[in-house]
């Protein structure tokens, strides 16, 4: 009965303005590369200072969930995560673009961060408790082997050429070493310049590495952008409502994932996204059609990453640890309302709390009409307009999308640099993607692995930190069987099909 | 030689050299901190030898041939550097006024007429307009102001 | 003939935003605060109370800027690159400019390059540990960790920060080894606090109170016990010589003249006087504090001479 009333609480007329609003902006400011899903609620943060807590929190929960979303839509239009959760998005959303199913591809991700978004929300709404301690079971070395399974990856990011893929990987790993180590303090490959000491921005490197290498051939040759027959067609909804029935499977899979990955504060959901997709992959019969258009691996990268705002807000209600980078804002607006979390915050609180989650289900469902309905214009605008306009917009969201994440020309100049290399070096067959995924995965493995030898050390053992614990010995199967399956089930195949 | 064992003879040259560099690098860093340049740094060496061996071993398919005009994308680049760079010194709106212009003319394959003319430059400005509002006043980020002027 | 109308009315319209430019009263726009750590950390969360209160003490906005990495080193290497306009100012924290010159070779630039001209909170440092620890007081935590010299193992932000410096100290004054264990940011350190990966941590107080569900602070290393937790006792009283935490300060680059650097001082001072700031401050476990330009040099001076030898310390050590 308390419920209902705080249902009723969440949908006065104020508050689904606010969380419509909040979907509306979230989807635009997610959609400009470079405005990553933090930077979106932190300068809205202040806004929220003289609303009611509980408006507060549904405007800025609408916002993220928005944001996370949108960056779909340049991952799948021009090859450049929003967000860096819509990074995995990129693998299959582009080519369906390419092919001529971009509207398809954005309506697939409508549907899909939906169903992630509610079960996420879900989770936090009825076992959020539980699920937190998970969270803190997770230890340096777990993030170490967490971030090794994102790496088999470059297997299947390789388009072929696996040495050249793990030549890519490698080339990400040793950018993510440039600049001061977290863990030793040695300051690294930074050649004498301040800007370096920082390390590589992984923004502008993304930026660079994924979409210039598109606007150096889109200018190259009058073809249009993206295929589309004729006149733009519209949503494709009942084909992406039959993709998804068929793929119910895929969509839990991810939503799933995100939730369980948004819980680890270490990681977040760029990552989610990625081992959602890697999982998928893995669990296909046709694993080779992944990188190629496959709407299941756009499904699970977009279900995960939307998964993971519900599943990152668990840690920060119940125990005062933010999630994801998102979640460390949010929280900060708690403190400033004078909330207090902990577990207690789900009974102390509960009008709080749940008049919240119930907003934050508004808003999810509120992205369905929002986002097909700016997808569709999105999409519309990216298709017709000419090169002469589309070159400059999207050169202009390069560049204005890198400098604004630090207001720093540097970051321009890296984003150029690396965009010019990464067009060089995929002429010759090596792939940017795993250097994607070297420069966001390599931070978290040494950081992980750093600590954990220096706990095992403390402890008497480093072989046991790294071999010795339960959930460490569950990610490390995983591993061996993503690095293994997929030459069994080719074999397999083979003899099936003599 | 076949052009494409070329190619990965010189791939795997460099990426071997890349990573001898990392190991080198690495033993000016403490303990912890070689660690990972190390096993980055030996990975490609090997990965890199690997490459090298297999451009003879194995036939490799032809690189795909590049379409479409060199020019267009070099003159691309360049003035894609000229806006970055010029940030600081022209500020934000004449900057990316310049760049827009440049990058119109790079990816145009069609004749110009004053009305296409128009509709460029009205549409541009319109966005431009747009862009700078949302980001100077919206999302209250400091755009560079320029320094020359 | 039309490009010459166009060059007149632009040079005229140049000459006027020149004209109107010198502006006797300051601020006469928004105010840049750069933040060198990322968004909902304790400091740009600091700033971003402090947003309307500038606003209501100087009718101007303050805009945050967060420009993240190498533990604030990249935004401070940049600092004296920036204009010195007024307009143009850069959270800093104290020890951490005197520890990272000297820890993180090159760090980017030296501690004499910051221009601090307001020293405006201070957060204290606590030795805290898991809620279900068998280390009940901080002699429990010293006995043990001088019965296994190496193997008590201790978190907390970063390598050269202020975590990292009380770290240090309190091994120099209790005679232990323990060993520190260097997180990314202050969230993934307190997790692994709070799911005991590691036997103890040094963290803020602001974080302590909140994440007392799941750990229980030890000590806290500020001067007197702080109003939040009474029943916390000091380590000084305990004892150990260890004062420590961070300092937050005002900092504008060196090409900010004399007179302007005063005014930006005081602008910032007239905006962390605000009643409803102090009270959001203390509620988080923030002290709020005033140091104007001219006491600034003194106290940096003190802080140099503390934490300088601390910093060549950690440096021999690793």
């Amino acid at each position: 009965m308390e419920l209902l009333g705080y249902a009723a609480a969440a949908a006065t007329p104020y508050n689904l303005l606010l969380a419509l609003v909040g979907v509306v902006a979230g989807v635009v400011l997610g959609a400009l590369p470079g405005i990553s899903s933090t930077f979106a609620v932190a300068v809205l943060l202040p806004t929220t200072f003289t609303m009611e807590p509980v408006s507060a929190l549904i405007f800025l929960g609408a916002v993220y969930t928005g944001s996370t979303y949108g960056g779909a839509y340049s991952a799948i239009l021009v090859n450049t995560p929003g967000t860096p959760q819509n990074i995995a998005t990129t693998f299959d959303g582009y080519p369906m673009a390419r092919r001529g199913d971009g509207s398809l591809a954005i309506t697939l991700a409508c549907l899909a961060s939906v169903v992630g978004g509610l079960v996420g929300a879900i989770a936090l709404f009825a076992v959020a408790p539980p699920l937190a301690r998970v969270a803190l079971a997770f230890g340096p070395v777990e993030y170490f082997w967490l971030a090794v399974l994102g790496l088999t990856m470059i297997a299947s990011l390789s388009e072929g050429n696996l040495v050249k893929g793990a030549i890519a990987g490698c080339l990400g790993l040793a950018l993510s070493l440039v600049g001061v180590s977290v863990v030793s303090g040695d300051t690294r490959f930074v050649f004498d310049t301040p800007a370096l000491v920082g390390g590589i921005n992984l923004v502008p490197a993304v930026i660079g590495l994924l979409c210039l290498p598109v606007l150096i051939d889109m200018v190259a040759a009058p073809q249009a952008h993206l295929r589309h027959e004729g006149k733009v067609q519209g949503y494709r909804l009942a084909e992406a409502a039959a993709l998804c029935r068929g793929a119910w499977g895929t969509l839990t899979r991810g939503s799933l994932i995100g939730t369980g990955i948004g819980i680890l504060p270490a990681a977040g959901g760029s990552i989610a996204s990625l081992v959602a997709y890697s999982e998928t992959r893995r669990a296909s019969r046709h694993p080779q059609t992944f990188g190629t258009g496959e709407p299941r691996g756009l499904m699970a990268s977009e279900s995960a990453n939307n998964a993971t705002v519900g599943g990152g807000l668990i840690p920060t209600f119940v125990l005062g640890i933010p999630g994801t980078p998102a979640d460390a804002v949010i929280l900060g607006a708690l403190l400033i309302h004078g909330v207090r979390t902990g577990p207690a915050l789900f009974t102390e609180r509960a009008a709080l709390i749940y008049t919240f989650i119930f907003g934050l289900f508004i808003a999810t469902l509120l992205m369905l009409p929002v986002g097909l309905l700016m997808g569709r214009y999105a999409y519309g605008a990216i298709v017709s307009i000419p090169k002469t306009f589309l070159v400059p917009l999207v050169a202009f969201f390069t560049i204005i999308g890198s400098y604004a994440i630090h207001n720093d020309v540097n970051d321009v100049v890296a984003m150029l640099a690396l965009g010019v290399f990464a067009w060089l070096v995929g002429r010759l067959g090596i792939p940017a993607a795993p250097m994607v995924l070297g420069l966001l995965l390599g931070p978290i493995a040494e950081q992980g692995y750093g600590q954990a030898v220096i706990i095992g050390t403390a402890t008497g053992s480093v072989w046991a930190q790294f071999f010795g614990r339960p959930i460490a010995l569950a990610i490390i199967a995983l591993i061996v069987i993503t690095l293994l399956a997929p030459p069994l089930v080719r074999r397999y195949l083979q003899r099936g099909t003599p | 030689m076949s052009w494409p064992a070329v190619v990965d003879l010189s791939l795997g040259a460099a990426s071997a050299a890349l990573g001898l560099g990392l190991v080198v690098a690495s033993g000016a860093y403490s303990e912890l901190g070689a660690a990972f340049p190390r096993a980055v740094g030996i990975a490609l060496v090997a990965l890199g030898a690997v490459l090298a061996v297999s451009g003879f071993v194995r036939r490799r398919p032809a690189l795909a041939a590049l379409e479409g005009s060199s020019a267009r994308r070099v003159l691309f680049v360049a003035a894609m550097a000229l806006w970055g760079l010029s940030l600081p010194w022209l500020g934000f709106l004449v900057s990316s006024a310049i760049g827009m212009a440049a990058l119109t003319l790079v990816s145009n394959f069609s004749r110009w007429d004053a009305r296409r003319v128009a509709l460029h430059l009205a549409g541009h400005a319109a966005l431009l307009a747009a862009f700078y509002v949302l980001l100077a006043y919206g999302l209250q980020v400091p755009l560079p102001e320029g320094r020359l002027f | 003939m039309r490009t010459r109308t166009l060059c007149a009315a632009l040079a005229a319209a140049a000459i006027g935003a020149l004209a109107a430019a010198p502006a006797a009263a300051y601020p006469d726009k928004p105010v840049i605060f750069v933040v060198p750590y990322g968004p909902g950390g304790p400091s740009d969360l600091g700033a971003r109370v402090m947003q309307p209160a500038f606003k209501k003490a100087t009718g101007r906005d303050l805009v945050i800027q967060n420009k993240p990495g190498a533990g604030g080193a990249t935004a401070w290497a940049q600092l004296n690159a920036l204009p010195g306009d007024g307009h143009t100012t850069m959270l800093t924290a104290m020890p951490h400019i005197i520890l990272q010159p000297v820890v993180n070779q090159p760090a980017g630039y030296e501690t004499e390059d910051i221009t601090i001209v307001l020293v405006y909170g201070y957060l204290p440092e606590v030795l805290a540990v898991p809620k279900a620890s068998k280390f009940q007081n901080v002699k429990d935590l010293v006995a043990a960790a001088k019965a296994s010299p190496g193997r008590i193992t201790i978190a907390g932000t970063g390598v050269g920060g202020a975590n990292h410096a009380a770290q240090a100290m309190f091994d120099r004054a209790a005679g232990t080894r323990t060993a520190y264990v260097p997180f990314k940011d202050t969230a993934s350190g307190n997790a692994a606090l709070m799911g005991a990966q590691v036997d103890s941590a040094w963290t803020w107080l602001s974080q302590g109170i909140t994440l007392k569900d799941n750990i229980r602070m030890l000590a806290v290393a500020s001067e007197e016990r702080v109003a939040l937790a009474p029943e916390l006792p000091t380590l000084k009283e305990l004892g150990f010589n260890v004062t420590s935490g961070a300092w937050w300060a005002v900092a504008v680059p060196r090409s900010t003249p004399e007179a302007l650097r005063r005014q930006v001082s005081q602008t910032f001072a007239k905006a962390v006087a605000d009643q409803e700031y102090r009270a959001k401050m203390s509620e988080f476990g923030y002290v709020t504090m005033a140091l104007t330009y001219p006491e600034v040099g003194g106290f940096v001076k003190k802080k140099i001479d503390e934490f300088r030898p601390v910093a060549q310390e950690i440096r021999a050590k690793k």
